[in-house]
């Protein structure tokens, strides 16, 4: 077998593709072949590196050197300058944004040095359609273990162990999870990975499913052991077409490898998975909304008790759990629950995966442990906010979750903590908001979205999100009354408690979140009739300082509707009855003479 | 079915061909780069290197390039390091280069005292 000298690994995760990935790949390979390269050299489509801001990223070994924003045409002087004469691409290196100086190796950029990945170790690792990689990094080991040597009971208690509690927002205990639906009776069980992820700006699960889906198949063979399940379920939205072609590869090589099916390992366990493809309803991450989605019904939520591992899918034990709680399984298995547990806090063990978005320098998926702070991640790993502006607030937990002032920067992220400063863990959407947002128009934001994704099957939820979003429309029109705040909180209390599940029991807390730490926005919005970030369109008035005008005529020429009055070197004014207060005078102005 | 022992074989020899992308290799074979390290004949060891390498289908050793801080006349020049202590040949021929991969490969620990 020939010996390889160097691999060049190709970010193929969505945000890549995105950016033209494929077309980097095949230039790369098309410049290796022209240069007689392609016995030594081997280009490998890996998934999500995670930093998805600067890609398309290209990782070439031996050297661990990260090449960021490529483009086709750096193709030849990548194959030419490193791979055939041994020197680095400086200009493709990547550069900190406090730094001018590239950094050469992928452990000391900044972004990566403190986070520790354990259910994204193999996305950017291996190629993501290759079962042989996978089984090359320890893939499967787990699950040879579980069958060849644990009992199912054996299994439980190492999960219960490790404190694993689930990552889609819950927190419920994985162990106890699995433990209802072992103990629950019946000769047929399913288990189901809920791959729905619908917090707006969350991506952590579609990462998993494309650069290490092999987990997540092992994983829920290993949940099918201990339970005793024999055929799972992978529900995820079609939205995600790259990662169901992964999922679909993989299954499919489990099966002609002779992993998935009749007799695992050699035991009695036999197992198989199928998929079923979501249309990408936020309300099928509820449990009882997705299983009545697989079973072909439409999706919407019913009361609980009885709990899906007692009564689920077809009515038989059923044990859900998300995509990233299923990667840290393989893990837990192999290297024991001490290690799991030994990371994070005292209610919260191991690792979490965050989708960092919003105004923030380094946007991408970061994975840390449980404890690590929220200034932490802002600061030294998002590498802070863009143009050096302040920090106003940070969303955690989606549209279930709050917005947290800089004042609690310093919370450890876990889930207790989260939840005792009003917000919540969610599935992992992290969303950071510098001092040009809008914290009223914020919350309007996930209402509106919470109220356009309500069922419509239970009155609190259908109706009061409704009513709750017209109240914020209307304070962030400058109709807002005196009222309205107390409106809003006796809404949101009814909404949390008579909701069905646990969208609408959820929906009302980024307004109330807000209330709590943005009251004086509310305040000004109502009140003054004005949008202290000056976002909301209705409350802006725009005006020139006279003081600074120099009639240079640039915004006259620039104002679609002809609302601004003055001729060259005379002092400019705006008319605000036809001003529609589009702002494109703004950036017009050489001397920052316009306010709004 | 696949068995354990054919699991456990197939991560024996994906291991060796990921162990490109692994830190910690106890050999590292680097062969000076650049243009006049080219036209010396770096290239020539370069394909003996890895046709060596290949023969002991070992997992412990790997091959990469940069430029050595060496004279032009002393090319090609080659850097064995083993378990991080590195020792430079100039003006190295191919069949050298095959004989010190081969003793490091075998008994790496023997080649760095």
């Amino acid at each position: 077998m020939p010996y390889i000298r160097s691999h060049v690994l190709i970010c193929a995760g969505t945000g890549c593709v995105s950016s033209g990935c494929k077309a980097v790949e095949q230039a790369i390979a098309a410049e290796i072949k022209r240069h007689g390269l392609s016995h030594e050299v081997r280009v490998v489509q890996t998934g999500c590196f995670g930093f998805c801001k600067i890609g398309p990223i290209v990782m070439v070994y031996p050297e661990s050197s990260f090449y960021c924003y490529v483009k086709p045409e750096d193709a030849e002087e990548i194959v030419q300058q490193h791979l055939l004469k041994g020197r680095l691409v400086e200009r493709l290196l990547y550069r900190d944004v406090q730094s001018p100086k590239p950094t050469t190796f992928f452990t000391d950029i900044g972004f990566y040095k403190k986070q520790y990945r354990v259910a994204l170790a193999n996305c950017g690792a291996i190629d993501a359609e290759s079962i042989e990689e996978y089984i090359g990094v320890d893939g499967y080991q787990a699950l040879a273990k579980v069958v060849s040597s644990m009992t199912p009971a054996e299994v439980i208690h190492t999960v219960k162990a490790s404190g694993l509690r689930g990552r889609g927002g819950g927190g419920f205990s994985t162990g106890l999870k699995w433990e209802f639906a072992a103990k629950a009776p019946g000769a047929i069980k399913y288990v189901v990975c809920n791959a729905d992820e619908g917090d707006p700006g969350a991506f952590m699960d579609r990462s998993i499913l494309e650069g290490d889906p092999h987990s997540i198949v092992e994983a829920m063979a290993i949940a099918g052991y201990a339970i005793g399940a024999r055929q799972g379920y992978v529900y995820v939205r079609a939205e995600y077409p790259i990662a169901v072609n992964r999922l679909t590869i993989a299954i499919d090589q489990a099966r002609r490898i002779g992993i998935l099916g009749q007799g695992v390992f050699g035991s009695a366990f036999d197992f198989d998975i199928a998929i079923r493809l979501g249309a990408g309803a936020f309300v099928c991450g509820e449990e009882t909304a997705l299983l009545a989605s697989i079973e072909g019904r439409r999706g919407m939520p019913k009361p609980r008790p009885p709990y899906p591992a007692i009564k689920g899918l077809w009515d038989k034990p059923t044990l859900i759990n998300n995509v990233e709680t299923f990667a840290n399984i393989p893990k837990i298995i192999l290297r024991g629950a001490e290690w799991f547990a030994s990371m994070g806090t005292e209610n919260s063990k191991g690792t979490k995966v965050f989708a960092l978005a919003g105004n923030i320098n380094n946007t991408g998926l970061v994975e840390v442990p449980m404890g690590t702070t929220l200034r932490e991640i802002v600061y030294e790993i998002g590498g802070g906010i863009p143009n050096n502006r302040a920090f106003k607030a940070c969303q955690t937990g989606g549209p279930s979750g709050g917005c947290l002032p800089a004042a609690l920067l310093d919370t450890p992220i876990d889930y207790d903590s989260l939840t005792a400063v009003g917000s919540m863990m969610g599935s992992g959407g992290l969303i950071v908001m510098d001092e040009n947002t809008c914290m009223v128009d914020v919350a309007r934001f996930f209402l509106e979205f919470t109220q356009d994704e309500s069922c419509g099957k239970c009155v609190p939820c259908r109706e009061g999100t409704k009513r709750m979003l017209e109240i914020l429309e209307d304070i962030t029109k400058g109709h807002g009354t005196a009222d309205d705040i107390d409106l809003l909180a006796e809404l949101s209390t009814t909404i949390k408690g008579a909701s069905l599940c646990g969208l609408g029991q959820t929906a009302p807390n980024p307004v109330l979140a807000a209330l709590r730490f943005f009251r004086d926005e509310f305040d000004a919005h109502i009140s003054d009739k004005k949008c202290p970030a000056g976002v909301c369109r209705e409350l802006l008035t725009f005006s020139i300082i006279p003081a600074k005008c120099k009639g240079c005529t640039l915004c006259k020429k620039a104002c679609p509707v002809g609302a601004i009055a003055g001729t060259v070197k005379t002092v400019h004014t705006i008319d605000t009855a036809k001003c529609i207060k589009c702002g494109a005078c703004i950036p017009k102005c050489p001397f920052m003479a316009i306010v709004r | 079915m696949l068995t354990i022992t054919e699991l456990n074989e197939i991560r024996a020899r994906v291991r060796q061909h990921l162990s490109v992308r692994r830190n910690g290799n106890e050999v590292r074979i680097i062969i000076g780069g650049g243009t006049a390290a080219i036209a010396a004949g770096s290239r020539q060891l370069m394909a003996a290197a890895l046709e060596e390498i290949a023969l002991h289908g070992t997992a412990n050793v790997q091959v990469s390039q940069r430029e050595l801080d060496v004279e032009a006349d002393e090319h090609p020049a080659v850097v064995v390091a083993i378990n991080g202590s590195e020792v430079l040949y100039k003006r190295c021929t191919a069949a050298e280069l095959c004989a010190l991969i081969s003793r490091s490969v075998l008994t790496p620990a023997a080649n760095a005292n």
